[in-house]
């Protein structure tokens, strides 16, 4: 028996396994979003913690936006011997931290990021199995390798089972 | 963005007396005296920011404001939960211990205490480059800080790549009380900040 590991998925990265036992995690996600991406038959898992909607041209870090992460985030899984037909996703995220006044910057990207992520799946042709996104607390986004069981924890909170896509 | 060793120093010097202004700013407030260590100001990768501050899960308040005017960008001045709780009782000029959760009143305090210390380090800037920057009023969040940090990050990363963070610490009747500031400005506005310094 191997034991598995936590993975850290931080800000802007993509982190994907095959070994059952390993659980990917984004800590503390505010107006970011873990994109968690399995593949059922392969039981491979990819999670991608996206900061910002738009790349607009910007190419060095892929990871970092709505509309190059999600594309990422299949390449990855395809590389590590997943398939995108075989795969089945949840998001978690997306929270607004701060409640903003109109003079404020940063407004409503927790919103944005949860709109440019789902149009992303869609465009990809990803189907959302389930969502947590929005609110104005903090979440951890946690996928399990082995299960495909999706776990969301708010700050403050108990962890809950958002999704199961194994 | 890269910055240089001299550029740096001149960076670090506005930290300097940013906190000096602060700490001064701060005794009149709580009516105490106030003394500070020298600063720590550091240029970080905003991705980075999160790994700023020991303990992840660690609760904080937050300050954040838009800055505009001079310099366009935000700035977030951030305490640990036990310190907002002191300055709050300090505030609110109440026994030590009387603030048990931070609620509206408490948060709209610490928002004002914020706003000042931080107004403190743009005066300094203006001091330094001439160049005048307004804070909008304070957007005050209680969360891990993990979660403030990784939003100061996705803040400033839509419009700048790194931050410029100055850690104070205040010594308050003989205790130490930490405060952390994020300058998060654009590219352009920190060229514009070296340029008149003259090391741009």
């Amino acid at each position: 028996m191997t034991m598995g590991s936590t993975v850290a998925v931080g800000m802007s990265e993509v982190k994907v396994s095959a070994r059952a036992g390993d659980t990917l995690v984004a800590l503390g996600l505010g107006s970011c979003i873990g994109v968690c991406l399995y593949d059922r038959r392969a039981k491979v898992a990819a999670m991608v913690h996206v900061m910002l909607p738009e790349s607009n041209g910007r190419g060095q870090s892929p990871g970092k936006f709505a509309d190059t992460g999600v594309p990422l985030l299949v390449e990855t899984i395809e590389k590590a011997g997943g398939s995108k037909k075989d795969c089945l996703c949840a998001i978690g995220g997306g929270a607004e931290v701060f409640s903003f006044s109109s003079s404020t910057p940063g407004l409503a990207i927790g919103k944005r990021n949860g709109e440019a992520v789902k149009a992303a799946l869609k465009t990809a042709g990803l189907r959302i199995m389930a969502e947590d996104l929005g609110g104005n607390v903090g979440r951890t986004v946690s996928l399990d390798v082995a299960t495909g069981v999706v776990k969301v924890r708010p700050v403050g909170g108990q962890e809950r089972e958002l999704a199961k896509l194994g | 963005m890269q910055f240089n060793e001299i550029q740096l120093d001149a960076l670090r010097e506005i930290g300097n007396i940013g906190a000096g202004n602060a700490a001064t700013a701060l005794s009149e407030l709580i009516q105490t005296k106030v003394d500070i260590t020298v600063p720590e100001v550091r240029v970080i990768e905003t991705t980075k920011i999160p790994d700023m501050v020991g303990g992840p899960e660690r609760e904080v308040v937050a300050c954040l404001f838009g800055l505009s005017g001079g310099l366009e960008g935000a700035a977030m001045y951030v305490f640990p939960l036990e310190e907002a709780k002191y300055l709050s009782d300090r505030m609110l000029q109440q026994p030590e211990g009387t603030t048990t959760e931070m609620g509206e009143m408490e948060q709209s305090v610490i928002g004002e205490v914020g706003n000042i210390l931080t107004g403190s380090y743009m005066t300094a800037m203006q001091g330094f480059t001439g160049i005048a920057s307004n804070l909008s009023p304070p957007a005050v969040t209680v969360s891990q800080a993990m979660v403030i940090f990784s939003e100061a990050s996705v803040i400033a990363s839509t419009f700048a790549d790194w931050t410029i963070w100055v850690e104070t610490d205040f010594i308050v009747e003989e205790g130490h009380l930490k405060a952390y500031l994020f300058l998060l400005a654009s590219p352009e506005a920190m060229e514009q900040v070296l340029t008149s310094l003259g090391v741009g």
